[in-house]
Order: C-alpha cells, then sequence, then structure tokens
C-alpha cells in the first residue's frame, strides 16, 4: 500500500500535521497574535524543497505559467498565492498548492483574476502575496473551477466588508487603501531563530495554521502571510473591537509591590497568556480533518484538502511526513 | 566671496542676529511650534529617505517632506537655522536646500535671519554635503519632483550658490574627471545649455585669440565667481573647458592623465578607481578590472579602500584601509561584511570614546537595553544598519559612563551582534534593575517594535513609577518610521523617545526633552547651537 494511501486513512489531525515541532513564545500585537511553531531537532524539516523562488507570467485569462528558478530542487507554490504587478496586465492568483521541479514550469489553468475588468496578460513577475484568508476559503471551494472570474464577486464583498471604495473584483484596490496598517504587521511580527511555521490567532481564536517546509522556505512566504493572507483578518478585527486587547493576551497584575514581586507578575503574564493560547490550540488540535487528495504531484508526493467545522486548507505529503500545511479557520 | 570676506560678514551680523533672536516670538502658538520642531528633530535625525524593514521608499519620503514643509510654514528663519544642526541626515540637509531655494525669500515676513545670514548657512549645508551629494541636490534642483512636491529651482540665487561652490572647490579637477557628466548637467543648469556652449567656444580657443566679447562673457559668467588670484582662474577655465567637452592643451596633470589613459593605461594610475576602471572597460577590454585595483591602490579615498576590501581578497591585492577615517556605524558595517579584527576593534573604541567625551553625559551608573530583535536587520536597501546604529550608540554609552548594565533582545551579547527572535524589552529593563537598583537611567536602543507583547514596556514602567522607580529611561530609536510621522515610541507617558541616527550627533537629540518641557527657550537654545555648531563664517550668533 502506497505511503499516499496510508496517510488517507489516517485520522488526520493537527497534532498530527504538527507532529515533531514544538512551539515559541507567543508574539502579540493589537488583536494579532502569532505562536512560532520550531524545529528545534532539526528531524521535522524536510529539506527536499526548496523556498520558492518563482517567475510567473500568465498565458491566457486564467492561466498562469508559474516557473521554479531553483536549478535543483522542487519547489512548492501556496496556496492562495497571487501576483499584483505594475504591469497593464490582470493581477492572478491560484486556489490551490502546487509542486513544481526545478528549472521547470507549472501551467495552472484554474488560476482566478484578482483585478475585474483589467486586461492584459503579466510578462513576468517574481514576488507574491497570499490573498486574504477570507478570500482563500472561498477560492479552495471553487480550486477547480477553470473560471477566471470566479472569485470577483468574493473579492466585491470583501471589500465592501472593509469599507473599500469603487472595490469590486479588485483585491489591488483593498492593498493600496490599507498599504500602512499591512506593512506594519511585517515589522510586528518576528521570525525566530528555527522557526518554520506559526499558528496565527485573532481576537483570541484560532485563524491559520502554517507550516513550511524548512527555514529558507519559512522566511521566503512568512511576510506574504502576514501582511495580506492573516493581515487583512487582524484589519477586519480592528474595525470591529478597535483597541481593545484579545482575550488572550494577560496583562500584569503585581500582587507584591516591590521589584520581585514585578519580576513575578511579568513572568506569570507570559505564561498565561502562554497558556491562554494554547488552550485554544488544544480546542483545535485533536478535531478530525476530513482529507481529499487533490492530485499526484512529483517525487511521490500528494496534495491533500483537508477541512473540518472549524479549519479548511491544504497539506502536501510525502514519505510519510507533511512538509507543508497552510489552514485557515473555515469561517474566516 | 573670499572665505576671509564670508567670515567678516559672519561677525557683522553677530550682534543683531542676537538682538533679534532674543526679541523674536513665533507667528505659530509657541506648543504647537515645539511640537512641530521636536518632530522636524525626529525626521532630520533619522530619515534617510529609504525603504526600511517596514515602510515603502515613497511612504518615507512623503512622510518626510511633509514634516519639512510644516516648519518651513511656520518659520521659514528656523527652518533654516534648524538644517545647520549637527548631526541632521544628508538627505534632510538636500530636502532643505531645496527647499530654501525654491522659495523666494522675497515677501517673507522678518525674524531673526536676514538674507546675507541664510545665504550663509545655506552654503555651509551646500558644502557640507558629500560630493555626489551634492551633486544630486543641484540635479534635483534642476529638475525638481512632482510626486515628491520639490520645486525645480532656477533663480539667481541658485546660479551664484552652484558656480561659487563648484568653481571655487579645490577639488574641482578631481570632481573635472570623477563626475564630469553630473558636474556638465550643473553647469548646464547653472548657465543655460545656451549660454553654456557658447562658453565652451570661448574656452576652445586660446586666451590670445579671445576678442573683447568673449573676455567679457568670460568674466561676468565663470571668472567673477572664481575667489583667487590668475592661477586659481586658470585652473578654472581648464576643468571648466573639459567639462563642457574640450580636450586639448590640458595642463593640470589630472587631466592630461585622463586623456593619456586611453591610449597607455599606465598613465591613469593617478586617476580614481572608477574613472580608470571605465577607461578600461572601453579602451583597454583585454585588460582585467583586477590590474585596476593594484593601478590605483594609492590614489583610493579611504572609503574606496573600504568599500573593494572582500574584492581586493579575492584578487589577492593588498589595500590598507585605514580604519580612523570612518564613524562607528561605517565600522560596524564594513564588520559585518568582512568580520571583526583587532584594528578594528580598536578603532571603535578611539571611535567611542571620542563621541563620548562630546556627549558630557551626567550619569555614572546606567542600564543599557540593546534590541536585537529581528526587525533591526532594517531593510535590503540598508541591510544592518539599525543593529549598527544600536552597537555604535552602546559603545558611545559604555564610554560615557563608569558601569553598565547591558542586556540583550533577542541576538545574543558580543561585539557584533546578529539581530533575530522577538522583542521582549519589559523582560530586558526588569532585569537590568534586578541586576543592579541604583542605575541611574536607562537607555533603551530600538526601532520601537515591541511585540512580546506590545504595550508591555509602558505596562512595566507604570508598575515601576508606582514602586517608586523614578529614573529616567530613554529610547534612542534609530529608525524613522512614516506611519509615526517620526520614530515610533514605546511608552509616551514614562519615555522620553530620541532619533539617533549618529551617536556622534546624540546632543542634538537629547535637546528633544528640553523642548517639550520649554518649548520657546528650548527652541532658541536649539537654534543658538545650530548656527554657532559650522565653520567660523557661519557662527552668526556669539557661542
Amino acid at each position: 500500500m502506497s505511503s499516499r494511501n496510508r496517510r488517507t486513512e489516517e485520522t488526520l489531525t493537527v497534532e498530527n500535521i504538527l507532529r515533531g515541532t514544538s512551539f515559541g513564545n507567543t508574539q502579540s500585537v493589537g488583536q494579532m497574535q502569532v505562536v512560532p511553531i520550531l524545529d528545534e531537532s532539526g528531524d521535522a524539516s524536510d529539506d527536499h524543497y526548496a523556498a520558492p523562488n518563482l517567475n510567473v507570467r500568465t498565458s491566457n485569462y486564467g492561466t498562469v505559467d508559474v516557473r521554479n528558478e531553483d536549478e535543483e530542487r522542487e519547489t512548492i507554490i501556496p496556496t492562495g498565492a497571487g501576483w499584483v504587478t505594475k504591469q497593464h496586465a490582470q493581477d492572478h492568483a491560484i486556489p490551490s498548492a502546487h509542486v513544481v521541479k526545478p528549472k521547470s514550469t507549472e501551467s495552472i489553468d484554474t488560476a482566478m483574476c484578482i483585478e475585474e475588468s483589467q486586461s492584459g496578460l503579466i510578462q513576468g513577475a517574481t514576488d507574491f502575496l497570499i490573498i486574504p484568508a477570507t478570500l482563500r476559503v472561498k477560492a479552495l471551494s471553487k480550486r477547480h473551477d477553470q473560471n477566471y472570474s470566479k472569485l470577483w464577486s468574493d473579492i466585491g464583498k470583501f471589500n465592501r466588508s472593509l469599507d473599500v471604495s469603487n472595490g469590486t473584483g479588485h483585491l489591488v484596490r483593498f492593498l493600496k487603501q490599507y498599504e500602512r496598517e499591512l506593512d506594519e504587521f511585517v515589522a510586528e511580527f518576528e521570525i525566530v531563530p528555527n522557526q518554520i511555521g506559526a499558528i496565527v490567532l485573532i481576537a483570541g481564536k484560532i485563524v491559520g495554521i502554517e507550516r513550511a517546509p524548512n527555514f529558507p522556505f519559512w522566511e521566503k512566504i512568512w511576510t506574504p502571510l502576514i501582511r495580506v493572507c492573516y493581515g487583512s483578518l487582524a484589519i477586519q478585527a480592528h474595525k470591529l473591537l478597535g483597541t481593545t486587547q484579545p482575550s488572550t493576551r494577560s496583562s500584569i497584575v503585581m500582587l507584591e509591590k516591590s521589584l520581585d514581586g514585578l519580576k513575578a507578575a511579568l513572568d506569570y503574564a507570559h505564561m498565561h497568556s502562554q497558556q491562554l493560547v494554547m488552550n485554544e490550540f488544544n480546542k483545535a488540535k485533536q478535531l478530525p480533518l476530513k482529507q481529499k487528495v487533490d492530485s499526484a504531484m512529483p517525487s511521490g508526493a500528494s496534495l491533500i484538502t483537508i477541512a473540518n467545522q472549524f479549519l479548511a486548507g491544504q497539506i502536501i505529503t510525502r514519505e510519510e511526513r507533511i512538509p507543508y500545511a497552510s489552514i485557515c479557520a473555515a469561517g474566516a | 566671496m573670499t572665505n576671509t570676506a564670508l567670515e567678516h560678514t559672519g561677525q557683522q551680523q553677530l550682534q543683531t542676529q542676537e538682538d533679534r533672536l532674543s526679541i523674536w516670538t513665533p507667528s505659530v502658538p509657541a506648543d504647537e511650534l515645539s511640537k512641530t520642531v521636536c518632530d522636524f528633530l525626529d525626521t532630520a535625525n533619522s530619515s534617510m529617505g529609504r525603504a526600511t524593514h517596514y515602510n515603502s521608499r515613497s511612504e518615507q519620503q512623503a512622510a518626510e517632506l511633509q514634516i519639512h514643509d510644516r516648519l518651513f510654514n511656520s518659520s521659514r528663519d528656523l527652518y533654516t537655522a534648524l538644517l545647520a544642526l549637527p548631526g541632521l541626515t544628508d538627505r534632510s540637509r538636500q530636502i532643505g536646500v531645496k527647499t530654501l531655494l525654491s522659495h523666494s525669500r522675497n515677501g517673507t515676513a522678518p525674524e531673526f535671519l536676514t538674507e546675507a545670514s541664510e545665504r550663509i548657512v545655506l552654503q555651509h549645508m551646500f558644502q557640507s554635503l558629500p560630493t555626489p551629494r551634492m551633486l544630486k541636490a543641484i540635479e534635483g534642483l534642476r529638475t525638481g519632483s512632482e510626486e515628491l512636491n520639490l520645486r525645480a529651482a532656477n533663480n539667481g540665487r541658485t546660479r551664484r550658490l552652484i558656480l561659487n561652490t563648484l568653481l571655487n572647490s579645490p577639488r574641482l579637477p578631481l570632481w573635472s574627471v570623477k563626475y564630469r557628466r553630473k558636474m556638465l548637467k550643473a553647469f548646464n543648469h547653472a548657465w543655460g545649455k545656451r549660454l553654456a556652449s557658447i562658453i565652451r567656444s570661448i574656452l576652445a580657443k586660446t586666451p590670445k585669440s579671445r576678442n573683447t566679447k568673449d573676455r567679457e562673457i568670460l568674466q561676468n559668467n565663470l571668472t567673477q565667481h572664481v575667489h583667487g588670484g590668475e592661477k586659481a582662474v586658470k585652473a578654472a577655465h581648464e576643468c571648466v573647458s573639459f567639462i563642457l567637452g574640450n580636450r586639448t592643451r590640458m595642463t593640470l596633470p589630472i587631466l592630461k592623465s585622463y586623456q593619456q589613459a586611453k591610449k597607455e593605461l599606465e598613465k591613469g594610475k593617478k586617476l580614481p578607481l572608477e574613472v580608470l576602471e571605465g577607461i578600461r572597460s572601453t579602451f583597454h577590454p583585454d585588460v582585467s578590472p583586477d590590474e585596476i585595483l593594484s593601478l590605483t591602490k594609492n590614489v583610493m579615498t579611504a572609503t574606496q579602500k573600504k568599500n573593494v576590501q572582500r574584492r581586493a581578497q579575492k584578487a589577492g591585492i593588498e589595500i590598507k584601509m585605514d580604519p580612523m577615517r570612518f564613524g562607528l556605524i561605517e565600522l560596524y558595517l564594513y564588520a559585518f561584511e568582512m568580520g571583526l579584527n583587532k584594528q578594528i576593534e580598536d578603532a571603535m573604541t578611539v571611535k567611542a570614546e571620542q563621541a563620548a567625551k562630546l556627549l558630557n553625559l551626567s550619569y555614572h551608573k546606567i542600564g543599557i537595553v540593546v534590541d536585537a530583535s529581528q526587525s533591526m536587520i532594517g531593510s535590503h536597501e540598508q541591510p544592518l544598519r539599525p543593529m549598527a546604529s544600536a552597537m555604535a550608540t552602546r559603545d558611545v554609552l559604555q564610554h560615557a559612563t563608569s558601569a553598565q548594565t547591558i542586556r540583550y533582545v533577542g541576538g545574543q551579547p558580543g561585539v557584533l551582534v546578529q539581530p533575530q527572535g522577538d522583542t521582549a524589552i519589559a523582560d530586558a529593563i526588569v532585569e537590568i534593575l534586578s541586576t543592579d537598583q541604583t542605575v541611574e537611567a536607562i537607555y533603551i536602543l530600538s526601532d520601537g517594535y515591541e511585540n512580546a507583547p506590545a504595550g508591555r514596556t509602558a505596562e512595566v514602567m507604570q508598575c515601576l513609577r508606582e514602586l517608586g522607580f523614578n529614573l529616567p529611561v530613554f529610547h534612542l530609536n534609530p529608525v524613522f518610521a512614516s506611519e509615526s510621522g517620526g520614530v515610533r515610541q514605546l511608552d509616551t507617558e514614562n519615555i522620553v523617545t530620541m532619533p539617533v541616527q549618529s551617536p556622534e550627533a546624540m546632543g542634538a537629540s537629547m535637546l528633544h526633552g528640553m523642548i517639550e518641557a520649554e518649548p520657546l527657550k528650548g527652541i532658541k537654545i536649539l537654534v543658538r547651537l545650530a548656527l554657532t555648531s559650522g565653520p567660523h563664517s557661519m557662527k552668526l550668533l556669539p557661542s
């Protein structure tokens, strides 16, 4: 029996997906919190995949040709990767992850336009974003549709929810209107040593679980993830909740009025915050995830779409391991 | 005007200037002006007009221009004076020059400077810019920029400033070969293309074959701006002629070398590295670029020697650099690239000692929190600059006091700290006080992006105040943040935040607190500091 089949027969949980990893200290700014997922032993990393060094063109509306520039290793195009350019061209994104062989081009004909009514084809782009988590979940459900306009109404709805003017089907208008806020998320949440993933919380609830094959891969996808994918959720939360603190952030309560008392209060606040965050994680980690093998990938890997009532996303499995996972809150 | 004449003019203005400043009251409320001045200091001491880890280049530039405009519109004279403060970034001076030159002084309500004193300050600012930046500023005056809200300036003041600066520099022959295209643009801007072309034709003739009209044109447009004897005039004529495109009858050695090197590369060994490299690639493509390193190693500038170290190492050529020629931040950036050695460490120590003497801190025991978290890497444009700045500031503070308790956040302790990890500043403050409760002040060296969690430093400071710890806590921030319109703060209640672009110029930043406390008095002290900090010719006020 192939490893792929064995994997699909197991009950998959977030706990299985993150096996072999540990957690770092929670970083917290405003409504957003991030728990680094670490590979402290070195065993949880998979160097089979290079960090995504991509060059992208669109050969038709709804078709993106993604070239892996790495000469030796395969790479993974992350779920929800998108290309917004200043060229006279229609911005595009893809709903599903893909594996691309070294120095090869993968033509993906299920891509979607994220810039309604703009004409023109992308002539080459290297920087990518990852579309807002809200849209990523919608796109995932339409991942097999070959209809380049499939996300326009969802983008319009998303933009309206954030008061983006003239936002029908144009993700770029959201990006421009909130450019400053999005940039700040990049600075506020920092990569720590040995990090290969993160749990993301907004307003005290888990909204994302991300795992990359290795540290260089994580370094490459962290900015796109925090800036737009999860940053967009933080903006939504800020609109609703203002400057209140999330329930999973503890403040300092000094029981003993001395420097030692302050030190103890500080330590307790750190520990308690971490505990509150992990309590949230524990609620989610053992819930079974339904799996659907989407497609076989190079080198015996499989792309599997997973979901339960709270979470939805994709994983890539290879040789009994899960080097890549990208999961968002289903109701994000 | 000669330098002596300039000094005399400066001296004449002393008393009047001082009187005017003493009775000057700003046209905007003092509190409002104080805020504008503090924002300006934050910007002018830290902004490089470049992208940071967090903000794009255009955001940074738009934010800094807006702050410059605010101060200029509040008080032209105050704006002019503060541009002369030590420690301002070159970028701020460039914007200042453009802003002043593109707005006529006519019709401006009299304040405390005269037209002549503004000219002297302007000239000082212009001349204190590194040459490439000065030439870039001239280019900016020629083109302007709608996007950056900078108007082109082509008035008499601008022309005089350009010609006086370029024609009287002792480095004019060097600039003529090194920056000949930029110099050509500058002269075309000052004279207009038609007049520049006429001057070129006249200079192509021998002096004897020039007629009266020719001599008149040269006198009015060129010779009268040269403040020197016959030798200086002759050299200026030859350099201008070379820049405008005449290449015959050269007598100045560097100009002769330039022509000769095209045929015989060896003859160009006194030319700047990049000039000879250009001649090699065009006229001697078979010669290896490494040979140019070897040929020019004795004429390289200190900066070039520093910048070519890696290339020279690969090529097996020894090029000695003198670390004492660089500032502390540059030495740290060099060490990040090439590694530390004893020579660099010794130079760092001397530089830190020198800067510490100028600082004159009144504290003996201090705590220092060094933020070495990942965001201190900075931007791709200037990698590791925030970290280098923090380490340089740490060194100066160490030499300015007799005892220090230091805690690092993120990166590991050491001379050269590699930024990594998250930003837990609050923990470090408590640790310092737990180690030594007698520290008299705490300095936090950080970009101000706190995440473990955000706001914890402010909470801890509040608790410390409740516990009776009333020591001052200063946040020295090396990174301009456009979203803050200055530098990002950790705690607005209990921590004084100051921008520090260079630790050698921390003194001006320290005045920040005083301006907040006593706006008008603080501003006037700042003006005095600014106007007495430049060369003697600019000492418009008694120090």
